[in-house]
């Protein structure tokens, strides 16, 4: 042994150094080293079950938060679809409403051009009866003579009977 | 304004005379001038202008035909007036 290098005292030594740390250490301070592993690994796992508990919350909030954009994405698309049928119901009264007030205005004016026609053909009518009328005096004034203006009396004169 | 009754019954009575005299006139109108016997026998057709004094006219403006008028009564058998009736 002594060949390569080691001391046999010195091991026998180191070997009870050994055993009287192991022994002491055992004695004294094996267990409040234990209690500190012990804390030390109960802390961990506590630690380990709150970020457990954190990440669920975690997830849980994500999905509250993926939710209730879902739904106010939804709400937001009836109250769109809504407006938009507002809207166009909107627009059909109005169209309806202009289509209707157009026609009232053709059926005036078509109303006004007749009465506006008629009155016109009957003041035509008039003219036409008046020149008639002058035309016919001016030539009887100048193709009756007196002896026809007395057989004219006659005949009154006859058919008074 | 109080008139005079005196004043009062003497224009009622001159109004009255007027009156009466204007309807005694029958006015004749032809677009000629007629004879007697025309005027008699026109006015032998409107007895109820019986014993008026005739007065007769001449407007051509009638055409033809004639107007008896007496006072406020006219029969007009005109033929400027038949004209009229058909304008």
């Amino acid at each position: 042994m002594e060949n390569i290098g080691v001391d046999m005292r010195l091991l026998v030594a180191q070997l009870v150094n050994f055993v009287l740390f192991v022994v002491l250490f055992k004695m004294l301070a094996a267990k409040p080293f234990m209690k500190v592993l012990a804390d030390e690994k109960r802390k961990d796992e506590e630690r380990k079950k709150l970020a457990t508990i954190i990440e669920d919350q975690k997830h849980a909030a994500e999905e509250a938060k993926v939710k209730m954009q879902e739904e106010m994405k939804a709400k937001l698309d009836e109250s769109l679809a809504l407006a938009r049928e507002q809207a166009e119901h909107t627009k059909k009264e109005l169209l309806a409403q202009a289509k209707r007030e157009s026609e009232e205005l053709v059926r005036k004016a078509n109303a006004q051009i007749e009465e506006e026609k008629r009155a016109l053909e009957q003041s035509y009518r008039e003219k036409v009866v008046k020149a008639s009328t002058v035309t016919v005096e001016g030539v009887l004034k100048d193709y009756l003579t007196e002896d026809m203006q007395k057989k004219v009396t006659e005949r009154i004169l006859t058919n008074l009977n | 304004m109080k008139l005079d009754p005196a004043l009062k019954q003497q224009l009622k009575n001159q109004l009255e005379r007027e009156l009466k005299e204007a309807r005694r006139v029958v006015k004749l109108t032809l677009a000629y001038t007629p004879s007697e016997e025309e005027v008699k026998a026109i006015m032998a057709r409107f007895p109820q202008f019986a014993g008026g004094r005739v007065v007769v006219e001449k407007d051509e403006s009638i055409i033809s035909g004639f107007i008896v008028s007496c006072g406020s009564k006219v029969i007009d058998l005109s033929i400027k007036s038949q004209l009229n009736t058909i304008r």
